[in-house]
């Protein structure tokens, strides 16, 4: 093994196979945790991280692109590609970013240009993209704009997805209204910040992510 | 009644011989074709304009003192080289100072339009293609409308999005 590192002999076999690799996007509403969950994973892997997080929202203005991540269930493995994408929403106040969370008038405009050029970088990232992780806030109300839209978008591209139920750690948190809302697609409950239901979600995204190309195959 | 004479302003008919023989009372052989008769100051500095010989005429374009190359007696002296070359000279300057206007004109022509291109570009590099400027006025970056860049509407930093417009894009260009 001394000349092959383990990317490059990981990526040769991979050309040999060609199968259990796929480009994996977060996507989501605006602080709803994609970036935690991207560092979660990324942590747990390969004991990297992916970008700094923030509560104030659009803290991710420029997708983030993370390659050859492999997680393992078991016997079972997948390589990713890891996509953290900026928050997609159909409105950005500036006003929100003073008022709320304290930055000043010029720090908020410019932020809320540079998360709303995030919201269509967000959407041209998709091409490419083979499954979506799709994060959403538990303690929210699901049925939002966004939600619909992105859900419905990605249905209509075939593309599998898997619906992390996040911040479950929160009194408030209701991941049963976000199963009974989206019942197409499996939907795990975790915790990005506090890691638990991790597992379940790793295991659930291999099954998830690896038929897509079998799927690919037969079409 | 449309020819008159510069020099007496007497009037002729249209079409008189006596634009070709001359004036009959001054010998004037100068005529302004006009509609109404030119008062006589107008008269005057055509006739002053138009009077100038041929001689006088390229002595001032020359830009030489008369008395260089004319004699005494109203003869032409025979012009040396240097004094072509002087006048040359005198021409290319001030056709070179013309020229270097022109182009100091055509450079700040230039610049507004750089500028002006410049502002279009800063305009097309914002996210928004309708643009709130206050209620009732609008910009509107047609540019990208029509090259079906996403709706995003602006209104004093506040952005409104969409986002089926985004995902349409996105098709349009795979299939681009």
């Amino acid at each position: 093994m001394g000349l092959f590192g383990k990317t490059s002999f990981a990526a040769i076999m991979r050309r040999m196979f060609g199968k259990k690799h796929a480009k994996i996007g977060i996507y989501g509403p605006p602080n709803v945790g994609k970036t935690t969950l991207a560092n979660r994973i990324l942590r747990d892997w390969t004991g990297d991280i992916m970008g700094s997080v923030s509560e104030i929202p659009h803290e991710t203005r420029i997708a983030k692109w993370k390659k050859d991540v492999k997680i393992e269930n078991g016997n079972s493995s997948l390589f990713m590609d890891i996509v953290d994408t900026p928050g997609i929403s159909t409105k950005v106040d500036y006003k929100e970013f003073m008022n709320i969370y304290g930055l000043n008038k010029d720090e908020s405009k410019q932020r809320a240009k540079e998360a709303t050029e995030g919201v269509i970088e967000s959407i041209r990232w998709l091409e490419g993209i083979d499954g979506v992780l799709l994060v959403m806030d538990s303690t929210q109300d699901p049925f939002t704009q966004v939600n619909i839209t992105i859900l419905g978008n990605l249905e209509a591209r075939n593309l599998p997805v898997l619906i992390a139920a996040n911040k479950i750690d929160m009194e408030e948190s209701s991941p049963a209204t976000l199963k009974s809302a989206f019942p197409q697609h499996p939907v795990i409950p975790i915790s990005a910040l506090t890691g638990y239901n991790s597992e379940n979600l790793y295991s659930t995204m291999i099954k998830q992510f690896s038929r897509k190309r079998k799927k690919k195959r037969r079409q | 009644m449309p020819h008159q004479c510069l020099k007496c302003g007497k009037i002729f008919e249209e079409g008189s011989s006596t634009v070709l023989k001359g004036c009959p009372s001054c010998t004037g052989n100068r005529f302004f074709f006009t509609k109404e008769p030119l008062d006589d100051k107008e008269r005057e500095a055509i006739y002053n304009q138009t009077s100038k010989d041929i001689n006088s005429k390229i002595l001032d374009i020359l830009g030489i003192d008369q008395n260089d190359i004319i004699d005494k007696k109203g003869k032409w002296i025979t012009m040396k080289p240097n004094d072509v070359r002087k006048a040359l000279k005198q021409h290319l300057n001030v056709d070179s100072n013309k020229n270097q206007n022109d182009n100091v004109m055509e450079f700040e022509n230039l610049k507004d339009t750089q500028t002006q291109l410049e502002k279009i570009e800063t305009e097309h590099n914002n996210p928004e293609t309708i643009n709130i400027e206050k209620p009732g006025k609008y910009i509107i970056d047609i540019k990208g409308l029509l090259e079906e860049e996403p709706i995003i509407i602006q209104k004093d930093g506040t952005y409104t999005i969409h986002l089926p417009s985004i995902f349409k894009m996105l098709d349009k260009e795979k299939q681009n």
